[in-house]
Parts: structure tokens; sequence; C-alpha cells
């Protein structure tokens, strides 16, 4: 049975990604979107035939947008459900330690002094962000080592809830104090899709395959982590080596994530428990299901963050929890009456 | 044979554990028992090193904490009173977990032996019948018995237990305790058990360690369950109390 619901998932996931390119200011044919996609991979010459236009609709601007999007969703989807193992957290994010936070503060400096890093360019938002959100996470881990041997999950989370609080009222302060920038911190922290390209595919892409294959690689660790530390401990797991190494996958993953869309909240969180109900909680299948539900839900969400009120873009970021609480809440509560 | 001299565990700068020398042999149910904060989990938590110590603690004649994890893994398995899971794994899956150390193979699977081991050890707690369920529904009982089969695939030669009948019924309690004396004395482990209730102390302990403010009473069961000791240690006749319970009985 669950063998057939992965495949039936991913050949899913497949259809979404067509779907979702044939939608938009001008629809497109699913048969001709396949026809590109086939063309510009193994035969460029071929394309000749086609309108340019629907080639550079399809190539250049919708299908890395939606392929950026399942790289997103399938970074916090992951992270996530990691973090909630590790943590022995339902209420577990990609943020819990503080990445968003992190990240939004660089974001806003490199916003308001107007900082440009030679070579990086257009980049220098999307690596400050990642390095500032993965320095808060250390910094969370740091702390959290200095002040209890043991490396407990409660010093963890505690450890990242007031770093990540901090973090938040320096960003307000500076928000506040930088009127001119204003518009654009805030839209940044909306989290959208909004004309990325190739380039931002490129960036988060080795952080992505870093990250999935770590989590992929601790696998039972983390099923075993599940159980509390003593568990994992007494089951012959170097706990505090593993949790240490998990929460830095996790960490790239969120942080890779949140530095080219910009945080976007809800995936992160409920996808892993959507995973967990439907496949059950083995970790060696949750990780690579995460990648399909969590890529799937944010390409869905897009869809309808740019077409339901076009021309304008409503924030992706506030979709995905629009849309996912009533069905998270259906999902749930439908399942505790039965 | 598990053997600990002159061990000492100290938290912060406060001591809990103060000078403590015992010996346990194989096939033998050793209970820890003292008042409450008395540091009973302590000494449990040092012998499978997951609190430093110092002094000398071996199994076998190897000092456990230069042995690494999963070596400990290996030899000493541990049931902790926190162990439960938000996540509904199946009780094989959850039995399964317990062959962690016993993974050689790069790709990280389990092998044909590992799992004849989780089927063996769920028809010794008798809990085969229930290998599909998941663990959210069990009941209190039957949980206990699936982590103890979790127990039994690590094949330990020393096995840990932190209140194992907490929160059970009186049949339960027994149940568990059975499984857990028959286990140690047909494959010739060594079980370590903290337990409160002194009845069921006198019925399954062959030693005893009476952990009292940074004192302690160490022997044959029968020899430290004396109405002088526990006095000492409970503030309280204990004896005098459970007779009295029994008069009741009659």
């Amino acid at each position: 049975m669950n063998k057939k619901l992965i495949l039936l998932s991913t050949l899913f996931l497949f259809m979404l990604i067509a779907v979702t390119i044939s939608i938009g200011s001008s629809n497109i044919p699913i048969k001709d979107i396949v026809f590109i996609i086939y063309n510009k991979i193994f035969n460029p010459n071929n394309l000749e035939n086609i309108d340019q236009k629907y080639v550079v609709i399809v190539w250049n601007l919708r299908l890395p947008r939606a392929v950026l999007a399942l790289l997103v969703g399938a970074s916090l989807a992951v992270s996530g459900s990691a973090m909630q193992s590790i943590l022995k957290n339902p209420l577990a994010s990609p943020y819990t330690l503080g990445v968003s936070a992190g990240a939004s503060l660089g974001v806003a400096v490199v916003i308001i002094f107007n900082l440009s890093i030679p070579f990086l360019g257009y980049f220098t938002l999307t690596t400050i962000g990642f390095l500032s959100g993965l320095i808060t996470v250390v910094a969370v881990l740091a702390f959290s080592r200095a002040v209890d041997k043991n490396f407990s999950n409660q010093t963890i989370i505690l450890a990242g809830v007031i770093l990540g609080l901090f973090v938040s009222a320096a960003l307000t302060t500076i928000t506040a104090l930088a009127q001119d920038d204003l518009k654009r911190i805030i839209l940044w922290q909306l989290g959208s899709f909004s004309s990325r390209s190739w380039q931002h595919v490129l960036a988060i892409l080795p952080f992505f395959i870093v990250g999935v294959l770590g989590t992929i690689f601790y696998s039972r660790e983390l099923d075993s982590l599940a159980f509390g530390e003593e568990q994992a401990l007494s089951l012959g797991i170097e706990v505090n080596k593993v949790k240490r190494r998990l929460i830095l996958f996790s960490a790239i993953l969120a942080g890779s994530a949140v530095a080219v869309s910009g945080p976007i909240g809800f995936v992160g969180l409920v996808i892993p428990h959507i995973v967990r109900k439907i496949f059950g909680p083995r970790h060696a299948v949750v990780i690579p299901m995460a990648i399909v539900f969590g890529g799937g839900f944010l390409i869905i969400t897009d869809l309808i963050a740019r077409t339901v009120m076009a021309p304008i873009e409503l924030p992706v970021g506030a979709i995905t929890a629009l849309i996912g609480a009533p069905f998270f809440a259906l999902i749930f509560f439908y399942s505790r009456r039965k | 044979m598990l053997k600990l001299a002159n061990v000492f565990v100290k938290y912060g700068k406060k001591e809990i554990i103060n000078d403590v020398s015992l010996e346990v042999l194989p096939g033998e149910v050793l209970c820890i028992i003292g008042a409450n904060g008395c540091g009973k989990t302590t000494l449990l938590r040092a012998i499978s090193n997951f609190t430093e110590y110092q002094g000398s603690i071996k199994l076998n004649e190897s000092e456990i904490n230069r042995l690494k994890r999963k070596i400990i893994g290996k030899n000493i398995s541990f049931l902790s009173q926190n162990n439960n899971s938000y996540f509904a794994y199946t009780v094989y899956d959850c039995v399964l977990i317990g062959r962690y150390s016993f993974i050689s193979n790069f790709l990280g699977r389990y092998s044909k032996d590992d799992h004849e081991k989780v089927i063996d050890a769920l028809k010794m707690v008798n809990m085969y019948q229930f290998k599909d369920k998941t663990i959210d529904q069990l009941s209190g009982g039957e949980l206990q018995r699936i982590y103890l089969a979790r127990l039994i695939v690590q094949q330990p030669k020393l096995t840990l237990l932190d209140e194992p009948t907490n929160h059970l019924d009186l049949k339960y309690q027994i149940e568990i305790l059975d499984y857990v004396k028959n286990w140690t004395v047909s494959e010739k482990i060594i079980s370590v058990i903290v337990l409160h209730d002194l009845n069921l102390v006198q019925k399954y302990a062959d030693k005893v360690i009476l952990l009292d403010k940074g004192k302690y009473y160490f022997g044959e069961s029968k020899d430290i369950l004396s109405d002088q000791n526990l006095v000492e240690a409970f503030g309280m006749s204990v004896k005098e109390w459970m007779l009295n319970c029994l008069e009741l009985w009659k």
C-alpha cells in the first residue's frame, strides 16, 4: 500500500509542476511545456518551430520558479521533520532555533546600508541571509553547550527562543529607524518566489543536496531520538555529536531556503505531521516524502498566490497558512473522530 | 560480573553518590532502593555512562567509561522512565530500533538475523500478535512489554531499568518483573532495577542497594531489607506498616 502511495504522490508532483507552469497570464498547453523542456535539455535546435514567447515563459520564468518552490518547500519540510525528532517536540519547526530571525536581520542590514559584496552582486542578499541565519543557529548551539553540559533539548529550545527574540527585537528596532527601506524589508519578510531565476535554483541546490543526504544518512538515528535521548544513548548512538550534525544539516536547509525566498512559515511545521500521518513515522520514508509533499505544497500555494488576484501577487508566506491551517485542522480532527 | 569500586558521582558541586562499591553476578537481579532524591537514577545513569563518575565501574573487566558508545549499546540496555514518542511507530519498528548497534553495513539496513531477533523477542513478551499495531494504540502495560522486547533484542550482558513498573496496575507490574526475572536467569544476564515498591523488591531482588543520604547498604536482599535499615532510610517502620496492611486483608 505504502509503495503505491509513494509512487502515486511522486507522479502527482510531476503533474503539479506541469500544471503550475501551464497556468498564468498566458496559458500554455502542457503538451508544449513538455516539448519545450525536453528539447531545451536534449535538443536545443528543435525549438525553432515553436512560439519563442512560450519558450521564454516556460524556460526562463515559470520552470525556475516552480523548481525553486519545490526545493524551498522540500528543504523546509525535511528540516522540520528532523527538528521535530531531534528536539522531541512536535511543535518544533525549521525556525525554532532562530534561522529565519537571523536571516531577516542580515537581509535588513544589507538593504538599509545598501551593501553589495564584489563578485556576489545581486546575490549579496541571499548570501548574507544564509550566513546570518546559520550564524544564529551556531550561536544557539554554542550557548547551549556552554551553559548545559548535557546539551538537553529544553536548553537548546530555550536558547533558540531567547536568541530569536533578541534578534527579532534588533530587527524591529532598525526597521523602525529605516523608514525609506521599510517596504523592501517587509516585502522580503513576507516570502515570495516572484522574479526568481535559475541562478536562485543553482544557489540553493548544493545546500539542498548536502542537507537532504546528510539527514537521510541519519534517518535511523532520527528514529531513535524520537524516543528520547536516553533511549538513543543506550542504543549506542553518540547523541550529542549526532544531534549537533543533524541540527547543522537542518539549519543549512532552512537557511538556504530562507535566503532565496524569504521566511515562509507553516510548511516546515505541518508537512512533517501530514507525511507521518500518511506514511508512518519511519524517517527513511518520512524524509523523501517530506521532499515530495513539502515541494508540492509550495508549488500549489505559489500558484494560488500568483493567480488568484492576478496581476497582483499575494505573498506566498501568507497563503501557506491561509490554506494550510484549515486543511491541517481538517485532517487532524477528521482522523481523531474516526 | 558487574563491579563498582569506590564510585562517586557529583552533580555540580553536590555529591550524589558517595563511595559506592558493590558486585553483582550474572543471573542476579540487583534492586536499587531509597527515599526520593537519594540518587537511585543517578547511580543507574552512571552505570550506563550517561553521567560521569569517579572510581571504577566494570562490566566483565571492562571499564565502562572507556568503552565506545556503540560497544556499550551492545552490552548494556537501558529502560528510562521517559521513553515515549509522539510519533506512532509500529510495535515492530519500535523493537527493531533496538538492533541499532548491530548494523554493520554502510547502507544501514537491518539484516535477516535482526528481524528474527525482533520476532523472537516479541514472542517472548507475548506481544507478537500486536506487531503491526502502532504504539499509541497500546495500554501502558502492553507498551512496557514492547520496551522490554527492545531491551531483549539488544542482547545485553547487563540491563538497567528505571522504575519499570510505574503507572502499571498490579497484574502488569508482576508480569513485567516476571519477564525480567526469567530473562535474567535464563540468559545469565545482570539486571539492575530501580524500584519503589518494597514488596516487589522482597519478591524479585537477589541483591539490594539501599541509598540513604550519602550512606548506603548493600548485600543479599534479606540482609538489607531489615527493619532497622528501612527505618533509617525512609523515616518510618516499613515492616510494621506492611504487616498492618496484611492484617486488613485477612
